[in-house]
């Protein structure tokens, strides 16, 4: 057996490093712990690099002072936690090797499994599924396969391959890699290193079955949920079909089947994919998928409460499901849903209690029915708007126990004020004054406030017979009849009105009311 | 003599750094592959300019030969340390602040934990200085120490959460991340972590709920306090709720101070605290 000399681990930590330099940007990807920077890769490289700088100082005469440069160089460059804990296997292994001229595969071999116990020893509270268990578990199997009598070249190469199942394992041991969806950044890292070094060792090639490097998905929130299949007639050519095509999104295929176009896109808003589509030829079939529920069934446990909100209004629907409703039934102000649409979003939550914001009047009856027809346990909660809901969801402590909840959610809304901004359908009068069809009116609990000039006017007039206190956050909800522009407009005069408030502005896309506007 | 060493993501008044002779160990702020050491290369006022032009900003923990460096200097003038840093759950400068110690081999040197940031690990480091003037051994003020973490509370508010979510470092931000709801959230520091205390909507309203807190805290404690306000381009602010605090409480003392970039780099412009230090009978 051919001793290890200085040259071949010189060789062997430039090719590792070389290797580090290559795949760095993947090993970035995916650092999730334990800070999600995604500078695994950069600080590990630099780490590396200041070592070879030293080695390259002190023209090393033995392998013990390549050692030694080695672990000089990587304590002064230690960058980041992965650095710091490569920095520590060297420092163990020059235990070994220090003052060695040459050196067995054995003693290489020893010397990572001090390597590995100086790291641990480092780390003041060691984790396991971390850089930490995926050198250990080289060092082990190199050395076992050793320790049986394997060639140096046989017993690396089946400590790599080991190695690289630690590394798929490391979801298992960490929770917050899988619920990324990755191996462990730093983990990768090394088998990274330690594969680069191999080539220093034989010219097989490291039959490097892909580890999955994806994209850390830390919340799995898509951005772009839907998945669309458009199949399309039309006279145009692909590119010219696409010519001005600009929405947001990934994964966009064209193709041509005989004389329909078929094009595969991944969007948030799949209402503007049809219609660019619908104004470049007819639309022959449309195929939409929400990948997000798959997601969401996919990574969903029992919660502890589940909330249902009826709702109607894209925009609305968008931030309930923001502040955390699992269930959305449509329905509102002349479209109120049946018991059954209520009851069937409570079945489909996985949670044995149910919180359901009716959000009118109307619907509070029917709620509560719900409560005589399943097993689980539904709190109806009185809410006559959707604001009331939004708010109280947001800010509500989700981890209370239920009857804690539901009485901190009357709490808060009992501070939120709603004012509803829509138009008088016919002749009317309410508490004495006389409305007349086509009025805008502003209905604000049992008081009613009318002009005919605009919706806006309409509302500022209730908005300045309500008390508003300094500070008060107002929140305007604009309707789908309602421009962005005008709404902005609509915002900038509430500003100038009431200096001393935060004003926020969402669409909530809703029908039939202006603007919805709460004030809490 | 004992000296104290911190990391520059400890916020006290630049006056009491110089008074109390304490070495300040630079924390490095990394934009894309260059490194700038925080409070040297850069400045605090500079800090927010770059922060917010600047994409890619983070911070770094400072390399094990800072440390070694200025503990041996002191070492070598005969004097012992007391190395106090910024929450070990949150950063690796307290675990290379230990590294070096083990480097250095020596039994001169106590590395410490304070579990907080900002103006909460300053307090913490404060108290640590005030014990050392009163002449008490590393040993005793060791023994204290756990109680003098304990003894500080740190709230602040974000007016913006891409900075904290970017970061990465408040883990239940999780259950924040909203696509279109513009909230507010009060943070604290629990078991060495940022966490989140209540969640507002409104700036006014945060800032009211962040008031009502503090003063709710020195209520129910009874004791004697200390007040830090903390703010990253929100003077004006800080301002108001400093003087309607001050209206009502009296601390025995108080200063201000721009948010150091340690915290800076995760709170985002428009953030705002207060940390109290509960003082001993």
């Amino acid at each position: 057996m051919d001793l290890l000399d200085k040259d071949f681990l010189i060789n062997f930590f430039y090719l590792a490093l070389k290797e580090v330099e290559r795949r760095k940007e993947d090993i970035n990807k995916l650092n999730v712990y334990p800070v999600p920077d995604g500078d695994t890769g950069t600080n590990m490289l630099m780490t590396l690099k200041s070592s070879l700088e030293e080695i390259n100082k002190i023209n090393p005469k033995n392998i013990g002072e390549v050692s030694e440069a080695i672990t000089k160089g990587s304590l002064m460059g230690a960058r980041g936690n992965s650095g710091v804990i490569m920095s520590q296997i060297f420092k163990g292994m020059n235990i070994v090797l220090k003052d060695k001229e040459k050196i067995t595969p054995k003693e290489l071999s020893l010397s990572l499994i001090e390597g590995v116990s100086k790291a641990y020893k480092a780390v003041i509270k060691p984790v396991e599924g971390t850089i930490l268990t995926v050198s250990k578990s080289f060092a082990k199997s190199f050395y076992e396969e050793i320790k049986r009598g394997k060639s140096f070249e046989e017993s690396y190469f089946n400590a790599l391959k080991e190695t690289r199942e630690t590394l798929k394992k490391t979801p298992e041991m960490l929770s917050i890699l899988k619920e990324a969806g990755v191996v462990d950044a730093g983990g990768l890292g090394f088998l990274v290193f330690m594969e680069g070094g191999f080539k220093a060792i034989s010219k097989r090639e490291v039959e490097m079955e892909k580890i999955e490097t994806k994209e850390a998905k830390l919340y799995q929130k898509l951005e772009f949920p839907y998945d669309v299949v458009i199949l399309l007639k039309t006279e145009l050519d692909e590119e010219n079909l696409m010519k001005d095509f600009n929405l947001n999104g990934d994964s966009l295929i064209v193709g041509r089947e005989e004389n329909l176009i078929k094009v595969h896109f991944h969007t948030d808003n799949y209402l503007k994919l049809i219609d660019y589509f619908q104004k470049k030829g007819s639309l022959i079939k449309i195929n939409v998928e929400n990948m997000q529920h798959e997601v969401d069934i996919l990574s969903s446990k029992e919660k502890e409460v589940g909330f249902v909100s009826v709702s109607r209004g894209e925009g609305f629907n968008k931030i309930l499901k923001d502040a955390g409703v699992d269930e959305i039934v449509d329905g509102g102000q002349t479209f109120n849903p049946s018991t059954k649409d209520i009851l069937d979003a409570i079945e489909r939550i996985n949670s044995k209690n149910i919180i359901v914001f009716p959000n009118n009047k109307n619907v509070i009856f029917s709620a509560l029915q719900t409560k005589e027809l399943t097993e689980k346990r539904v709190e109806v909660i009185p809410t006559k708007s959707i604001p009331e809901c939004i708010s109280s969801l947001t800010i509500i402590d989700k981890n209370l126990p239920v009857d804690e909840m539901i009485e901190e959610i009357e709490n808060i809304i009992k501070n939120i004020r709603t004012i509803e901004v829509t138009k008088s359908i016919r002749d009317t009068k309410f508490n004495g004054k006389l409305i007349k069809k086509g009025d805008y009116i502003a209905i604000y609990d049992d008081r009613i406030y009318n002009s005919n000039d605009s919706p806006e006017d309409t509302a500022i007039i209730s908005l300045k017979n309500l008390e508003i206190e300094d500070g008060t956050l107002i929140t305007i909800y604009y309707g789908e009849e309602i421009e962005e522009e005008r709404a902005k407009e609509f915002k900038e005069k509430i500003e100038k009105i009431f200096p001393n408030c935060d004003i926020e502005i969402y669409s909530g896309g809703q029908p039939l009311y202006y603007y919805i506007i709460s004030l809490e | 003599m004992t000296k104290i060493v911190v990391d520059s993501s400890c916020d006290l008044p630049d006056e009491y750094f110089k008074e109390k002779d304490i070495k300040i160990i630079p924390l490095y702020l990394k934009v894309g592959d260059k490194f700038y050491k925080d409070g040297v290369d850069i400045k605090s006022e500079e800090f927010v300019e770059l922060l917010k032009k600047e994409k890619n900003l983070s911070t770094s923990q400072p390399p094990l030969p800072d440390f070694i460096n200025t503990y041996k200097e002191i070492i070598e003038k005969g004097d012992d340390i007391i190395s106090i840093h910024i929450t070990g759950r949150g950063s690796g400068t307290y675990n290379s602040a230990k590294m070096a110690k083990e480097e250095i081999n020596t039994d001169k040197i106590d590395v410490l934990d304070s579990e907080n940031i900002s103006a909460g690990y300053g307090f913490i480091v404060k108290r640590v200085c005030e014990l050392v003037e009163k002449g008490l051994s590393r040993k005793e003020i060791l023994t204290k120490f756990n109680e003098i973490v304990s003894r500080v509370q740190i709230f602040f508010t974000l007016n913006t959460l891409q900075y904290v979510y970017k970061g990465g470092r408040v883990n239940d931000v999780k259950g924040l991340i909203l696509n279109v709801l513009d909230i507010k959230p009060i943070l604290h520091m629990k078991e060495g972590l940022p966490r989140i205390y209540k969640i507002i909507r409104g700036r006014n309203n945060s800032l009211r709920e962040l008031s009502r807190i503090v003063t709710e805290k020195i209520k129910e404690s009874e004791r004697n306090f200390e007040l830090a306000f903390i703010h990253l381009d929100a003077k004006k602010e800080l301002e108001e709720l400093k003087n309607n605090l001050l209206s009502k409480l009296q601390p025995k003392y108080h200063f201000t101070k721009i948010v150091g970039s340690a915290l800076g780099v995760h709170a985002g412009p428009g953030a705002l605290g207060v940390a109290i230090n509960f003082l001993e009978d």
